[in-house]
C-alpha cells in the first residue's frame, strides 16, 4: 500500500503509547473463532494467521498459514471491519513483534465509524485483494504437488510391480534354463551311446539352432525336391537343417535320422535362447523396480554423459557424436541414474540412425537457474504425432525385430528417473531432426 | 490329392518353427508354410496362387516390423482371390484397439494369446480348413477323413 497516504492514518490512530504493546515471539494474538475487537498495525515484527479446519485445536489436527503480517502491515482487518468481531485465522507472533492498535470502543459513535470505514477502505481492499491473491497462489502450488505426487506415485507402483514380477520370472527362467542345460548334457549323452554318427547332426542343431530364413528353405527345399527326388515335406526338413556350407551327401545317407536328430538339438537350441532371452527382460525390467540406488553422490553431468558414450562405442560407430558440454556445477544424485537416462536416449537415437545416411548425434548440456538442462539430438526419420505421444508409456515399443527386440520400457525409464530429479524430458521432432530435451534439479533440493 | 496351404508369419524364427512343429498332425493333408515378414507372405500367396494352389488359412502374429499382423489380414481379407481364406491371429502383444481393429478390418476368425494350446490350435486349423473347404464349393471327398467331422456335418445339413 501506498506509504504515503498510509503515514497520516498511522499517525492519527496508532500512536497512542497506552496502545502499543510487545508480542514476544510464539505468543498467540487471537485465536480462530474468537472474539477480536481490535485492529493491530505491525509497527515491527513478523506476524503469521493460521487456519484449522477442526473445531477446537485438537491434536493432529493441521492448520494452514492462511496470513502473514510484517512492519507496516496490519492484523484484524477481517474481524474489525466485517463487524463480525470474530477472529478469522489464529494469529501467532513470528519473531518478538511490536504492535500498536485501535479498539471497537473507538468506533462505537456511528459518525466516527463511517470516518474510519471511509479512511481505512483503500487498507481494506489491499487486504481482501492480497487474501484472493495468495488463496489463488496456494490452490495453483497445491494442483501442482497433487499432480506431481501423481506422478511420482503412478511410477512407484509401476517400479514396485515390475520388481515383482521381475522376482517370479526369475524363479521360473531359473528353472528353465538349469533344466535345458540338464536336459542338452543327458539327450547328448545318449546319442553319444547309442549312435555316435547322430551325434553331429544333434550337435548341428544344439549349437547354431536355424540358420536360414523362411525364404530360403523353401527356395532350397524345391531344389533338394528334384535333386533327390524326396517328398516335399522331407524336402523342407532337410533344407531348414543342412547348414549352408554343410556336406549334403553325409547328410542325405540317412536322412530320417539325421534330420530327427537335428530337431532335437534345435530345439535344445531354442530353449535356451528363449530362456536367456527372458533374463534379458527381466534385467531391463528390473532396472525399471530398482530401489537401492544412493542419491547424494556428488556428480558432474558431462562426465555421466561422457562415460554412457564410452559404454555405447560400439552401437555409436559409424554415428558422428558432437559433444558441448556447458560449464555445469557439481551435481548431487545418482550417477547410476543419470547414467541410465543418457544410454536409453543414446540407444535409441542409434536405432532411429540405422538407415539415416551420414547419421549425426549433438549433445549439449546448460545450467541455468538452478536447472541443468540436457539436450540429445539426431537427424534421423521424424517421430510422428501418434507416436511421440505414446513414446514415454511403458508399454509403448517400436523395436519388434526378432530378438533384438524392446520392452518400450527405456523411455518411460527416463521419464522416472526425470521426475525423481523433479525434472522433465521432452521430445521434438521434425524432418530434419529429433531432440530430447531433459531437464533436471540436483536431488532433493527442492526439499 | 492336392494339398491345402496354411501359411504362418512371425517375425521371430524360434515361434514361427514352434508354430509350424505344433501343426505337424496335419502335415498328411495340409501343407504347412513359414513367413518371416507379411511382406513375403503375400508374396509367397501370389506364387501359391499362380501356381492354382488354394490358401485356406493364414495364422499371423500381430507386432512385426513393417507391416502388422492386422493389416496383413486386412490386406488378405480385401483381396477377392483369398475371399474363403480363414485369417486368425495369433499374438501376445495386441492391445485392445489391435484386436478390435483385428475384428473390424482383417474380419478374422480365430484369434489366440501367446503361448497357445497345441491341441486347440490344431482343433481350430483342422475345423477353420473344413469351413473353407464348403464355402469355396470345393469337392470334399478325398478329405472326408481329415476334415472337422461335426463341420462338416453342419454343412452338410445347410446344403
Amino acid at each position: 500500500m501506498d506509504e504515503e497516504k498510509l503515514k497520516p492514518l498511522i499517525d492519527r490512530y496508532f500512536s497512542t503509547p497506552e496502545r502499543q504493546m510487545l508480542l514476544e515471539a510464539g505468543t498467540v494474538l487471537i485465536e480462530q473463532g474468537g472474539n477480536n475487537e481490535r485492529l493491530y498495525y505491525v509497527r515491527s515484527g513478523k506476524l503469521a494467521g493460521f487456519y484449522s479446519e477442526a473445531e477446537e485445536s485438537e491434536e493432529g489436527s493441521e492448520s494452514t498459514q492462511v496470513l502473514s503480517a510484517g512492519t507496516g502491515e496490519f492484523v484484524g482487518v477481517h474481524s474489525f471491519f466485517s463487524g463480525t468481531w470474530t477472529a478469522s485465522s489464529t494469529v501467532i507472533a513470528q519473531v518478538d513483534s511490536q504492535l500498536a492498535w485501535i479498539e471497537r470502543a473507538d468506533t462505537e459513535s456511528p459518525d466516527d465509524y463511517s470516518a474510519l470505514t471511509a479512511q481505512f477502505m483503500p487498507l481494506i481492499v489491499n487486504e481482501l485483494s492480497q487474501r484472493q491473491i495468495r488463496a489463488m497462489r496456494e490452490s495453483l502450488a497445491k494442483e501442482k504437488a497433487l499432480q506431481q505426487l501423481y506422478t511420482a506415485e503412478q511410477m512407484t507402483t509401476l517400479g514396485q510391480l515390475a520388481a515383482g514380477i521381475a522376482h517370479e520370472l526369475n524363479n521360473a527362467t531359473g528353472v528353465v534354463s538349469s533344466k535345458a542345460v540338464r536336459l542338452e548334457a543327458a539327450i547328448s549323452s545318449l546319442i553319444n551311446q547309442a549312435n555316435p554318427e547322430l551325434a553331429t547332426f544333434f550337435e548341428t542343431g544344439l549349437i547354431q539352432g536355424q540358420v536360414l530364413t523362411s525364404r530360403e528353405v523353401r527356395e532350397r527345399g524345391k531344389t533338394f525336391e528334384k535333386t533327390y527326388r524326396l517328398p516335399k515335406d522331407q524336402a523342407r526338413e532337410l533344407a531348414r537343417a543342412i547348414p549352408r556350407e554343410g556336406h549334403i551327401e553325409t547328410w542325405m545317407k540317412q536322412h530320417d535320422v539325421a534330420i530327427r536328430a537335428w530337431q532335437l538339438g534345435r530345439d535344445l537350441y531354442d530353449l535356451k535362447l528363449a530362456s536367456q532371452h527372458t533374463v534379458g527382460i527381466v534385467k531391463s525390467v528390473k532396472q525399471l523396480g530398482r530401489t537401492e540406488i544412493s542419491h547424494d553422490e556428488v556428480i558432474n553431468i558431462n562426465d555421466t554423459i561422457m562415460q554412457a558414450k564410452a559404454l555405447l562405442k560400439s552401437d555409436l560407430r559409424g554415428v558422428s557424436v558432437h559433444f558441448e558440454p556447458g560449464t555445469l556445477p557439481a551435481f548431487t544424485g545418482s550417477q547410476t541414474e543419470l547414467m541410465q537416462m543418457w544410454i536409453n536416449i543414446l540407444k535409441n537415437a542409434c536405432d532411429a540412425l540405422k538407415s539415416t545416411i551420414a547419421p549425426e548425434i549433438h549433445i549439449h548440456t546448460r545450467y541455468s537457474n538452478g536447472w541443468y538442462y540436457v539436450t540429445i539430438g539426431n537427424n534421423g526419420p521424424e517421430i510422428t504425432e501418434e507416436t511421440r505421444r505414446k513414446i514415454f508409456q511403458p508399454d509403448f515399443t517400436t523395436k519388434k525385430t526378432g530378438l533384438s527386440f524392446g520392452l518400450g520400457l527405456g523411455l518411460s525409464i527416463v521419464k522416472r528417473i526425470a521426475s525423481n530429479y523433479n525434472g522433465s524430458v521432452a521430445v521434438k521432432s521434425d524432418r530434419e531432426k529429433t531432440i530430447f530435451r531433459i531437464r533436471l534439479a540436483p536431488w532433493n533440493s527442492n526439499e | 490329392m492336392n494339398k491345402f496351404n496354411v501359411i504362418c508369419v512371425d517375425d521371430q524364427p524360434e515361434v514361427l518353427n514352434a508354430v509350424q512343429q505344433d501343426l505337424k498332425p496335419l502335415k498328411q493333408w495340409l501343407n504347412i508354410e513359414e513367413c518371416e515378414s507379411a511382406a513375403e507372405a503375400l508374396e509367397l500367396m501370389e506364387e501359391l496362387d499362380a501356381e492354382g494352389q488354394m490358401v485356406a488359412v493364414v495364422i499371423s502374429d500381430h507386432v512385426m516390423p513393417d507391416k502388422t499382423g492386422v493389416e496383413l489380414l486386412a490386406e488378405i481379407a480385401a483381396d477377392p482371390r483369398f475371399e474363403h481364406t480363414r485369417r486368425v491371429l495369433l499374438t501376445g502383444q495386441a492391445t485392445h484397439i489391435d484386436t478390435i481393429n483385428a475384428i473390424n478390418q482383417a474380419g478374422i476368425h480365430h484369434y489366440f494369446d501367446k503361448p497357445w494350446n497345441v491341441d486347440k490350435l490344431v482343433g481350430c486349423v483342422r475345423s477353420l480348413v473344413t469351413s473353407y473347404v464348403f464355402d469355396a464349393g470345393m469337392d470334399y471327398s478325398d478329405y472326408r477323413e481329415f476334415l472337422d467331422a461335426q463341420m462338416m456335418l453342419r454343412r452338410l445339413r445347410i446344403y
